[in-house]
């Protein structure tokens, strides 16, 4: 439907996109997700065709628009704070890219026809956004996107500027609207609770790099770097380098003092560390299995979250986060052992990032049932 | 006065430190301190420029000699004179042909010079059109009676630099300042050389505080170029089309240096020719000053004043509709 090949874009010496490939599929809810400046709302810029790519393609439903004006290519655009004519009426804004194309009569019919599936009554329409509220707005900022039926729906940070509460609300508005509707949609967001919440696939995006593309849970369950297993969840992994120790042609695990890990390790011959990451979740105070592993920790803070709370600990100088339940969590001192599964670790290469073919962490996916591709 | 209202200091209230001599003046003065800062620019207002105008009115309606001795009350002869005479009216002509070509042009070139300017620094390397920005404002910055002298000789019909290029494109360039015709072009020409970039900067503060993202929203639903200036940038600039307006309107209402000059005033024959280019700006400054007319002058400034106030009130009342704050 919406197919991305090699986006590449540089600013001076800064790389913003690099090679940056995806196949979008009718009527999926697609989230590119990352850091700020990560690039992800110039490659949301190349897609509405704002910006030119110096290098790549952007082909919608198998034509090349590389140089077609946004109407052209047939998109609709949400815009961060929704960039509203703040002279124009509600409905004068949702009208304005049909005004004088369409006769009169027709455009207030398609106007009604949107206000009607956004539940805008007729009296906001009359109003200018600056009476609006911050919900509303949103909804006028997506009915100006879609009074022209787009083939896709752009949207750029369209809940960035809500507060906590309200933000929570337009999320489930967004994913209910989108259901209704289907238009393939195409979400850049800084928030990874966003993107896991509403996507059927997302990208996390890092320095202009796709680190994966995937369901939101299984780029939770199987992050493909050390990046989107940090960047992801919520908290996200705690990822720490460990030595590597060989011996009889097998690759083991040690902790920085030397004693050896209940964790076999696939790797190159040579290899003498890799990055070890754990899901909060996956850390415990007493052992769960027989090959558990155990971190020496110091306690920095605890974040006390209801039923839960987050303890955040050093482990030789690397933060480490464990969700425990809260009561347990009181009773802790300046120290503590945290236990985990040689299961539930995911490895990446401490160079690249990249995922170790088949880390132990492959279990943990194995365990939740979910068919994933090698 | 009592000092009953006056806030007391806490070291009152507590009775810890006994007061000081400065500490009571202040007590003393606090109540009037702002009107003290207002007073030096206040009083200067007040005598060079409230009262000299209340006694404009007054003089109005006296036959008034220089110094006052000799002056008695006139009623309503002042007006009825000055209606009498046909170079006032000619001279409201003038005015009107003068302010109704200068304020349309302003506005078109300025806005269009500020839209240029701002494109320009679009697409420079840096960003900024600092440069242009700055020649163009430049002759704003020179005194009028200066380049008003030089503009006198590049006008020149025999030797001056316009002519000289339009005799390539054409066999018979204009007479300009010698010609009843062109003279009073010739002068807006000059104003609008020496005033645009000033106006042109009020536009470009405008168009700044209109977010790019608007422009590209538009082009988003498919409106650019000029329809995207029509419904998007225009609308939101009409709070500075309707500063320039009044602005403009006021300052050529006014104008005299350049016209002075530009008429030969340094001969004493400003106006011509022909009383073509005798605003009514000149025409006070010449009864007053050159036939000795005091009364008349002021009866002739009084109407340009009600004039002015008219105009003002039909353009804020014209701009109501068309004005958006946001």
């Amino acid at each position: 439907m919406l197919q991305l090949d090699g986006i590449t874009k540089t600013y001076g010496h800064d790389v913003a996109l690099s090679g940056i490939g995806v196949m979008i599929e009718e009527g999926e809810f697609f989230s590119i997700v990352g850091p700020s400046g990560c690039g992800k709302s110039t490659l949301l810029r190349i897609v509405a065709g704002l910006d030119e790519p110096d290098d790549g393609t952007v082909s919608i439903d198998g034509v090349d628009v590389s140089g077609w004006e946004p109407v052209e290519r047939g998109i609709g655009m949400v815009f961060q704070n929704y960039a509203l004519f703040p002279h124009l009426t509600a409905g004068a804004n949702i009208g304005f890219g049909l005004k004088g194309r369409l006769p009169k009569e027709e455009l207030r019919r398609r106007v009604a026809e949107i206000a009607e599936l956004l539940e805008l009554d007729a009296a906001m329409l009359e109003r200018r956004p600056r009476q609006l509220s911050g919900g509303q707005r949103q909804r006028v900022a997506l009915g100006r996107a879609l009074i022209r039926r787009p083939r896709v729906l752009l949207m750029d940070e369209p809940l960035s500027s809500a507060d906590a509460p309200l933000r929570e609300r337009m999320r489930s508005e967004l994913k209910g609207f989108h259901q209704r509707a289907g238009t393939t949609t195409l979400y850049v967001t800084h928030d990874q609770r966003e993107a896991m919440s509403m996507s059927d696939r997302m990208m996390v995006l890092d320095h202009g790099r796709a680190q994966q593309v995937g369901r939101p849970i299984d780029v939770y369950r199987r992050p493909a770097t050390a990046f989107a297993a940090r960047f992801v969840g919520s908290p996200g992994m705690s990822v720490w380098p460990m030595p590597v120790r060989a011996a009889d042609g097998r690759h083991r695990l040690v902790t920085v003092d030397g004693n050896p890990w209940p964790v076999q390790v696939p790797c190159p011959a040579g290899t003498e560390g890799v990055l070890v990451g754990v899901r909060p979740e996956r850390l415990g105070l007493r052992p769960c299995s027989e090959d558990s592993a155990v971190l020496h920790c110091t306690v920095d803070t605890i974040e006390p979250q209801g039923e839960q709370a987050l303890v955040h600990a050093s482990y030789c100088g690397n933060a480490v986060v464990a969700a425990v339940e809260a009561a347990a969590a009181e009773q802790l001192g300046a120290e503590v052992d945290l236990w985990l599964s040689a299961g539930d670790l995911h490895l990446f290469a401490v160079d690249s990032g990249q995922r170790l073919a088949d880390g132990r962490g492959d279990a943990e996916a194995a365990r939740a049932g979910s068919a994933v591709g090698g | 006065m009592t000092t009953l209202d006056a806030p007391r200091p806490v070291s009152a209230l507590v009775g810890a430190e006994p007061r000081s001599v400065p500490d009571r003046l202040r007590r003393l003065v606090r109540p009037f301190a702002g009107y003290l800062f207002v007073f030096p620019a206040l009083g200067v207002l007040v005598v060079f420029y409230y009262v000299p105008a209340l006694l404009l009115f007054v003089i109005s309606f006296f036959h008034y000699h220089l110094g006052g001795a000799g002056s008695s009350f006139a009623g309503l002869d002042n007006f009825r004179v000055l209606f009498a005479q046909p170079l006032f009216w000619k001279s409201l002509v003038v005015t009107g042909y003068y302010v109704l070509v200068m304020v349309p042009a302003t506005l078109v070139i300025s806005l269009a010079l500020a839209m240029l300017v701002r494109d320009a620094a679009r697409h420079s390397k840096r960003k900024r059109g600092g440069l242009s920005q700055a020649l163009i404002f430049l002759p704003h910055v020179t005194p009028l009676v200066a380049t008003s002298l030089v503009w006198v000789y590049i006008l020149n019909p025999q030797y001056g630099v316009m002519n000289y290029v339009l005799r390539a494109f054409v066999s018979n360039p204009p007479g300009w300042l010698e010609s009843t015709g062109y003279s009073m072009p010739s002068i807006e020409i000059y104003s609008l050389w020496h005033s645009v970039g000033f106006y042109m900067v009020l536009f470009l503060a405008g168009l700044a505080s209109i977010p790019d993202r608007l422009l590209e929203a538009a082009r988003v639903e498919g409106v650019r170029g000029f329809a995207a200036f029509r419904r998007v940038v225009f609308p939101l600039l009409t709070p500075s089309v309707y500063l320039v307006t009044v602005l403009a309107t006021v300052n050529t209402m006014q104008a005299f240096s350049q016209i002075y000059t530009l008429t030969g005033g340094a001969h004493g024959e400003a106006g011509g020719p022909a009383y073509s280019t005798t605003t009514d700006a000149l025409l006070i400054y010449q009864t007053a000053f050159f036939y000795n007319h005091f009364s008349l002058a002021a009866t002739m400034s009084l109407m340009l004043f009600v004039l002015l106030v008219l105009l003002t009130v039909v353009q804020r009342w014209g701009f109501s509709k068309l004005v958006f704050y946001r």
